[in-house]
């Protein structure tokens, strides 16, 4: 890995209301590098969008709080800098497509007027007005958007031509950032591939490093340099696509997770899906928080957090790994 | 867009012709006949049952009804007040200058206070930008705007004498106690709304959407929130617009002025049976073409309301 | 299996609510302007109660024009009016005649639009378009006014007075039981339970009524504090409440000539009156908050 464009070192979130106390995200740490794509797996509610709402410092204002951590970004510390910086750079460097394109466009606003929004935030170059339009015709065939229909309204286009348009609105700037979070989720499975082969070839043009926030290991496998494994606010393994596809050593979850997956090259009978439900997020329990649920669980596990275990670029953080050939624990 | 404003004109003639029909029987319950009304407590009974002959007093109730409806619509004639024995239709039309001036005045007060105030306490909810104002509109909107208006009276005209008491006399002066003492509470109403549609709105995903573009605050609220939560302002200040047209009574009462509201409660006091039904037929009509306004501006907030009333056929 | 199945029964178990009533206390208490509210309101019910201990009904309508227009002082906490009449006990019975006008409309108002509501909106159909339609007519006209043609036609008189009133604002409930009804019956989870064979009375009183009643009751509440502000409305215009009954509208009426000379006449009423709309306009915003906290982030 040349120099990192993001690292995430303990970042520890916290969303408090009067109520309750729910501890999102659990000292993660992960870096990526400039041009890479990673991807964030786990269940919903693990805290994947949260970590992306961190990096964008768009928690919401009351009861989101980092409560430690850094977040680095091209040697930044993005938790450190005042407001109107972070303006500066979100849209700019870093850009977000959100999971649901029906409600992330502004239904009063035209589509153009929307990407031009974006380009008009960030005009460093100082283009003109005519010049911004040329740029907004530019970035709409680039997601496949005839220009012409830039001076329509967002209910007149479909679901999958929504989310082009929110694909258009984050690189229009042409971020060295993009996260994408769950963009297929709320589309139809046809459209689905589409969507992510564009972002695919986009991201290769224009040379964007990316996280990809999904559920679906099928998208992780087709689009990720790196696999990040979210349980419970945990980041529980981590490691090169290869570590994690073909590699042997896995976290239980991970395991679980593949396993409830139909594969139609196994000739397994049934899925075999995780007993349980992730743990309640405003209790977390002591020790591993994977250890109600793990067929591997010992009194260890339920009492004691494990520590992380590496091998090469492949980490995990389990119990299991502490006496393990070939891997050690990491300092 | 054509087709739809016919479509709803048209609409209103069931609403006004039910909202006179209502009233007009509602009237008929009052008791005493319009003769002994006009020939006050001296007139022989002949005279009385000559003239309510005459009128159609013992003409059956349907009859009468549809009597009234067809000369309030071919000649625009809506009786004759028993009271002053004028017209009822002249009498409304000098009158209805001074119901709309007091009411254009509070609502653009109400709105110069509740919209900016009310953005600003959903922005900052919880803070004391937001307590603060939330607490004090609730105290107002509780308050009658004719308890304002004589607090406002007691301290401007009868302590330091610079405005006047009552009546229209000094022009545009004149209105001003009046339009404040309306355009506190509804400016009241206004804040309470403008601020849940605010919160409402700053929730959704657009929003966000434009912060992570990299828009400031400001813009987001201005550029972004505030079309879209636009929609309750515009309604509740066309109901308020509607309501005050006629429904300033107590505080026209009080500071005198001459407007539609005085017409028809001293109509009422009176048994003023014309004056009531012409009033309240003409209020009625007004707040129907004020609400048609309201769901016309719609569609130049949201083009998903244009395309809808567009569509229709 | 067995094993998934135990967990999901131990999950049930823990997100089980504990009593709604309790939570929705807890909730309130919380609220302090509400609780304030809740503490005046009851406290201007107990005073207008006990309003015999405080002061004869003789001394609110007994004239003695030798102390009229009197400040505020010792003898007469409020002062005294045109007549010479103790103005403390004037509003203390007052206080008695707008609370029952304003509970007993909003109740009556309550009750009769919910019924109607929650009718038209099962039943449906021809009727409901029918009681629709009236209601849109009806909403063409102010409330006051029309509160204003109902006394005149049915003459004054409490009684009366309390029917025009809730008349007036018996729409707006039936818009609002009509719409949960209709929002409910839509919804998924009753289309589940009559999927399941859950019968019809079980869906409108364990699904449909729970849901229907919070806003029924914050409404009621935020009715009774417009109904003592209309009524002292048409007190003030002369066309509720006859003097020498004390009503706070008609005592704020009364004081309108002697607002120059005697502005205590006008202030204690008045002043009552907005402390008893806006304790009650808090204590249902607060109710609101508290029956559904969804509506609060």
């Amino acid at each position: 890995m040349n120099e990192a464009l993001l690292e995430v070192k303990d970042l520890t979130v916290k969303y408090v209301t009067d109520l309750e106390t729910v501890h999102a995200v659990n000292r993660i740490s992960f870096s990526l590098g400039r041009g890479q794509t990673i991807g964030l797996v786990g269940e919903t509610g693990a805290g994947k969008t949260t970590t992306a709402l961190s990096i964008m410092r768009l928690l919401p204002e009351r009861t989101g709080k980092v409560t430690g951590g850094e977040i680095r970004f091209a040697g930044q510390d993005l938790l450190a800098m005042p407001e109107h910086e972070m303006q500066a750079i979100r849209g700019e460097k870093i850009a977000m497509i959100f999971q649901d394109p029906m409600t992330s466009l502004n239904p009063v606003m035209t589509v153009g007027d929307q990407i031009a929004e974006a380009l008009d935030l960030h005009n460093d170059q100082g283009r003109s007005r005519e010049q911004i339009q040329e740029r907004v015709d530019e970035v709409l065939s680039m997601v496949g958007i005839p220009p012409q229909r830039k001076s329509e309204y967002p209910h007149q286009f479909s679901g999958g031509m929504k989310q082009r348009v929110v694909i258009a609105i984050a690189l229009a700037c042409e971020p060295e950032l993009l996260i994408a979070d769950e963009p297929t989720t709320a589309l139809d499975v046809t459209i689905q591939a589409q969507v992510i082969s564009m972002i695919r070839e986009l991201r290769d043009r224009l040379q964007t490093a990316m996280i990809m926030i999904t559920h679906d290991l099928g998208i992780v496998a087709q689009t990720c340099d790196n696999v990040a494994v979210m349980y419970a606010g945990a980041l529980i393994e981590i490691g090169s696509a290869e570590d994690i596809f073909l590699g042997g050593d896995h976290h239980p979850y991970t395991v679980g997770l593949f396993g409830s997956i139909p594969n139609l090259r196994s000739k397994a009978k049934r899925l075999t899906p995780i007993p349980g439900l992730m743990p309640d997020p405003t209790h977390l329990p002591e020790g591993c928080s994977f250890s109600p649920r793990c067929p591997h669980a010992t009194e260890q596990c339920r009492t004691a957090p494990p520590a992380v275990y590496t091998r090469g670029s492949h980490r995990i953080c389990c119990h299991l790994f502490a006496d393990r050939e070939g891997w050690k624990e990491d300092a | 867009m054509y087709r739809y404003v016919i479509k709803r004109l048209l609409l209103m003639i069931p609403v006004v012709l039910g909202v006179s029909f209502i009233i007009f029987t509602i009237m008929y319950f009052i008791p005493g006949d319009p003769a002994s009304n006009i020939l006050g407590v001296g007139a022989s009974p002949e005279a009385v049952a000559q003239l309510n002959e005459e009128l159609g007093y013992n003409d059956p109730f349907i009859v009468r009804y549809v009597n009234y409806i067809s000369d309030a619509v071919l000649h625009l004639d809506l009786g004759t007040s028993y009271q002053n024995k004028l017209p009822v239709t002249g009498e409304i039309a000098k009158r209805l200058p001074v119901s709309a001036t007091l009411a254009f005045g509070s609502i653009m007060l109400s709105l110069l206070i509740g919209v900016p105030i009310g953005v600003l306490s959903a922005v900052k909810q919880y803070s004391l930008w937001d307590k603060i104002p939330t607490g004090l509109a609730l105290l107002v909107a509780a308050m009658p705007a004719f308890i304002i208006g004589m607090l406002l009276m007691l301290v401007f005209s009868l302590q330091l004498g610079i405005l006047p008491v009552s009546g229209v006399t000094q022009g545009l002066k004149s209105y001003i106690l009046p339009v404040i003492s309306l355009g506190l509470p509804y400016g009241a109403r206004q804040l309470r709304f403008t601020r849940s549609s605010m919160l409402e709105t700053i929730r959704q995903d657009y929003v966000r959407t434009a912060k992570a573009k990299g828009a400031s605050q400001k813009k987001t609220i201005w550029g972004h929130a505030m079309k879209n939560a636009l929609m309750p302002v515009i309604t509740v200040a066309g109901t308020s617009f509607g309501a005050l047209l006629g429904g300033a009574i107590a505080t026209e009462s009080l500071f005198g002025l001459p407007g539609l509201g005085t017409y028809i409660s001293d109509g009422i006091k009176l048994k003023d049976v014309p004056a009531v039904l012409g009033g309240i037929i003409v209020f009625a009509l007004l707040f129907s073409l004020v609400m048609l306004a309201v769901d016309l501006s719609y569609a130049f907030v949201d083009p998903r309301i244009k395309a809808r009333y567009a569509g229709r056929r | 299996m067995g094993e998934t199945a135990t967990v999901l029964r131990e999950e049930h178990i823990e997100f089980k609510k504990p009593n709604q009533l309790k939570e929705i206390w807890r909730r309130l208490k919380k609220d302090k302007l509400a609780m304030f509210g809740l503490i005046v309101i009851l406290l201007i019910i107990v005073m207008a109660v006990c309003a015999n201990f405080a002061a004869d009904y003789e001394a609110v309508i007994k004239l003695n024009t030798k102390i009229r227009l009197q400040p505020p002082s010792t003898e007469h906490l409020f002062g005294t009016d045109s007549y010479g009449r103790d103005i403390f006990a004037r509003c203390l019975y007052g206080a008695r005649m707008s609370l029952a006008i304003g509970f007993f409309s909003a109740v009556l108002a309550t009750v009769c639009g919910s019924l109607i509501g929650a009718m038209t909106g099962y039943i449906g159909g021809r009727l409901d378009s029918i009681i629709m339609r009236f209601l849109d007519i009806v909403s063409a006209i102010p409330s006051t006014l029309l509160a204003l043609a109902v006394v005149a036609a049915m003459g004054s008189g409490v009684m009366k007075l309390c029917l025009a009133l809730s008349f007036t604002a018996i729409p707006g409930f039936v818009r609002i039981v009509r719409s949960a009804v209709l929002g409910i019956a839509d919804q998924e989870y009753i289309e589940a339970c009559r999927a399941g064979g859950t019968s019809t009375w079980r869906i409108l009183t364990r699904h449909i009524l729970p849901n229907a009643i919070g806003p029924v009751i914050v409404q009621g509440t935020m009715e009774v504090s417009t109904m003592i502000r209309t009524i002292a409305t048409l007190s003030f215009l002369g066309l509720g409440i006859n003097p020498p009954t004390p009503e706070w509208g008609a005592l704020i009426s009364e004081a309108k000539e002697f607002l120059r000379t005697c502005p205590s006449m006008m202030l204690f009423p008045a002043g009552m009156l907005c402390l008893t709309a806006f304790s009650i306009s808090v204590f249902g915003d607060g109710l609101r908050d508290a029956l559904d906290p969804r509506l609060k982030s």
